[in-house]
């Protein structure tokens, strides 16, 4: 069975800082890796009914439900090009004593790479905690504990 | 999905399907099916659902809450979610029906054949 991600990272010295980077739509997103439980060739998902676009439906991970989410839509990227090789994401979101698993539906997984969160600047209040230079390209820091929890 | 499945129910589940999603109602939930041409319509509460196909009834099923990520983008109400055979299914609240699955013009006049969940006429 494949190692989670985080547990991997924490053997190899990665730290507080090390962000998961995907491609959403045209936008480059850093995912805490402390939150990505595994990175997945796209699940198959089923629609439901009624749900906002940034639901995309229900997949089958580990004999469990999960709920996946567009990320480009959550975040508000505009669309790219048809990716090669979508993925899903499994992550934790949600407040640390609420936490509960969803998928995040992303064109790829591109690598890992340290962001330090002092370095993020404006934060829209809701999924993107602020945006930060990777290598000289920005990036949108997603804050997964907004996603997770009641209204 | 991390919170812990309720205990698996012992009675049953029918499952069927509307607009190709699955649905799971338990089998001591359901009043009556009604076939309307190649349709379905379920007695589930006191009310009507329209239903394209009974998939089948399977023993148990272990249910999961609804989470929160998903009722922020879900607005419709359900009574759990589950896995049969490696596909995701709703599980219905008999008390508070999806609107998913309600009938949008549903004449008393028209009923057909009437079995139960069990399949007895």
């Amino acid at each position: 069975m494949a190692e989670p991600l985080a547990e991997s990272g924490r053997r190899r010295g990665l730290s507080a800082g090390s962000h998961l980077l995907v491609q959403a739509g045209e936008y480059v997103c850093a995912l805490p890796l402390r939150s990505v439980r595994r990175v997945l060739r796209a699940l198959t998902v089923h629609p439901l009914p009624g749900a906002t676009d940034e639901l995309k439906g229900l997949a089958e991970f580990g004999g469990e439900p999960l709920p996946v989410l567009e990320l480009a839509r959550l975040v508000g990227a505009p669309p790219g090009a048809k990716p090669a090789y979508p993925v899903t994401i499994v992550v934790w979101v949600g407040p640390q004593d609420a936490r509960e698993l969803v998928g995040l539906a992303a064109d790829a997984a591109l690598e890992v790479s340290e962001v330090q969160l002092t370095s993020v600047v404006a934060g829209n209040g809701g999924f993107i905690l602020g945006e930060a230079l990777v290598d000289g390209e920005v990036v949108r820091v997603v804050n997964l504990e907004a996603l997770g929890g009641d209204l | 999905m991390s919170p812990a499945p309720t205990p698996v129910d012992h009675r049953g589940f029918l499952l069927v399907r509307r607009d190709g999603v699955l649905w799971g109602v338990a089998n001591g939930a359901v009043e009556g099916i009604t076939r309307h041409g190649a349709r379905f319509r379920l007695a589930v509460g006191g009310t009507e659902l329209g239903i394209d196909e009974v998939v089948g009834v399977v023993p148990e099923l272990a249910v999961w809450p609804l989470t929160g990520a998903l009722r922020r983008f879900w607005p419709d109400v359900a009574g759990g979610l589950a896995v049969h055979a490696e596909a995701p299914l709703v599980i219905v609240d008999p008390r508070r029906l999806p609107r998913a699955l309600q009938i949008a013009d549903a004449p008393e006049s028209s009923k057909g054949e009437v079995a139960d969940a069990e399949g007895r006429h």
